[in-house]
């Protein structure tokens, strides 16, 4: 049995990061890429269990210490994250927007698309948290082919999801 | 999500409908589950956090690894490591959930902003600071001058709630004392009923 002391820093506080559309392959690669000790993911999509958990069981795989809840409700995976990925198709995304606007205020979110971005818009919808928009290119097969487009108004939170698309892989344009 | 929030506003400060949205723009909603940190001793208390909904300690963890409880917070509390808070500085205190609780937290940055655009707010935290300094000030006089067991009573008499919802281990370390002579006091006061 560890002691107490050591047993407390076992427990530090760990950044809660939410992936919304998780069990999807780009959702996928994020979790994989952005899993570790020092995180605390909260694997989110609808009626997807069995995908949910098979992700699990391949980051444990990978990352045994990774802690990880699966959830089925984007405003209860939100409201618990202190950072909020959204990975769902890009058609989805303004619905998945007023689901959370209550629950993600002064909150990171980001937004990531496969298709053309949609810029402001979402920044419009989530007026009080710090929203940043990720455009992704190339096949998503190759994670290291892949390039990532960053855009967004917030500082901090574009120092973050550099910092993640850096873990996951990505090559990344930052266009402030 | 801010109904509590509110009605603890409200009884210190009345707030219009259009000072209401505002600030809530500058709170941070945010769900703890049982046991998790809100803040680990060493880091910097980035964010003041009322309770919606859950209870929540602060305590720090002597060189022999015992816990020392400074504070609970439940429904309608404040907690932090106010210095740190203030100061920037490292936390004394460790802060993490007994129960799944629901939090409303602000930075110090949306702090300062809040108060200047809502000057409301600032009163309202001048009265909840104030009350804490008697707080403290008076379990500093209860620490310094009352028996274990006066101290047990007149905690059950002002916060019976806390008396209800907390381990007995917890009580008996914010009352400094052990278990064992906690569990002593409560059988005394039980017979003499």
């Amino acid at each position: 049995m560890l002691p107490l002391h050591n047993k407390q820093k076992e427990m530090a506080y760990k950044n809660t990061i939410a992936i919304i559309g998780a069990s999807y392959t780009l959702g996928t690669i994020i979790a994989i890429g952005i899993s570790n000790v020092d995180n605390r993911l909260l694997l989110m999509d609808e009626g997807r269990l069995p995908q949910l958990v098979k992700l699990r069981n391949e980051i444990f795989a990978l990352k045994s210490a990774t802690e990880i809840e699966l959830l089925h409700c984007c405003k209860g995976a939100s409201w618990e994250a202190d950072i909020i990925i959204v990975a769902v198709d890009s058609t989805k995304q303004i619905d998945i927007a007023a689901k959370i606007k209550e629950v993600s205020t002064c909150k990171v979110v980001i937004f990531f698309t496969s298709s053309a971005n949609n810029g402001n818009e979402m920044q419009k919808l989530l007026p009080h948290s710090k929203v940043i928009n990720v455009s992704i290119s190339g096949s998503i097969k190759n994670v290291a082919s892949m390039h990532a487009i960053v855009n967004g108004k917030d500082l901090q939170a574009l120092q973050i999801t550099i910092e993640m698309i850096k873990k996951i892989g990505f090559n990344y344009q930052n266009k402030i | 999500m801010f109904n509590l929030f509110f009605t603890h506003v409200q009884e210190k400060v009345l707030l219009s409908t259009a000072e209401q949205e505002l600030v809530k723009n500058y709170f941070i909603p945010k769900k703890l589950r049982k046991k998790q940190y809100l803040l680990q001793e060493g880091d910097v208390c980035k964010y003041l956090s009322f309770v919606e909904k859950g209870l929540l300690r602060s305590y720090n963890v002597d060189d022999k690894g015992l816990e020392h409880m400074i504070q609970f917070a439940w429904e309608g509390w404040w907690i932090a490591d106010t210095y740190s808070f203030l100061s920037g500085e490292s936390a004394a205190y460790n802060i993490d959930a007994i129960e799944d609780a629901e939090l409303l937290m602000i930075t110090l940055p949306h702090f300062e902003e809040m108060t200047l655009k809502v000057p409301k707010m600032e009163r309202y935290f001048r009265i909840l600071f104030q009350n804490n300094i008697i707080a403290k000030e008076r379990r500093l006089i209860s620490s310094n001058t009352y028996s274990a067991e006066e101290k047990y009573t007149k905690l059950a008499e002002t916060q019976p709630q806390l008396i209800q919802r907390i381990p007995q281990n917890l009580i008996a370390s914010y009352l400094g004392i052990t278990p064992e002579t906690l569990s002593r006091i409560r059988k005394n006061i039980t017979l003499k009923k």
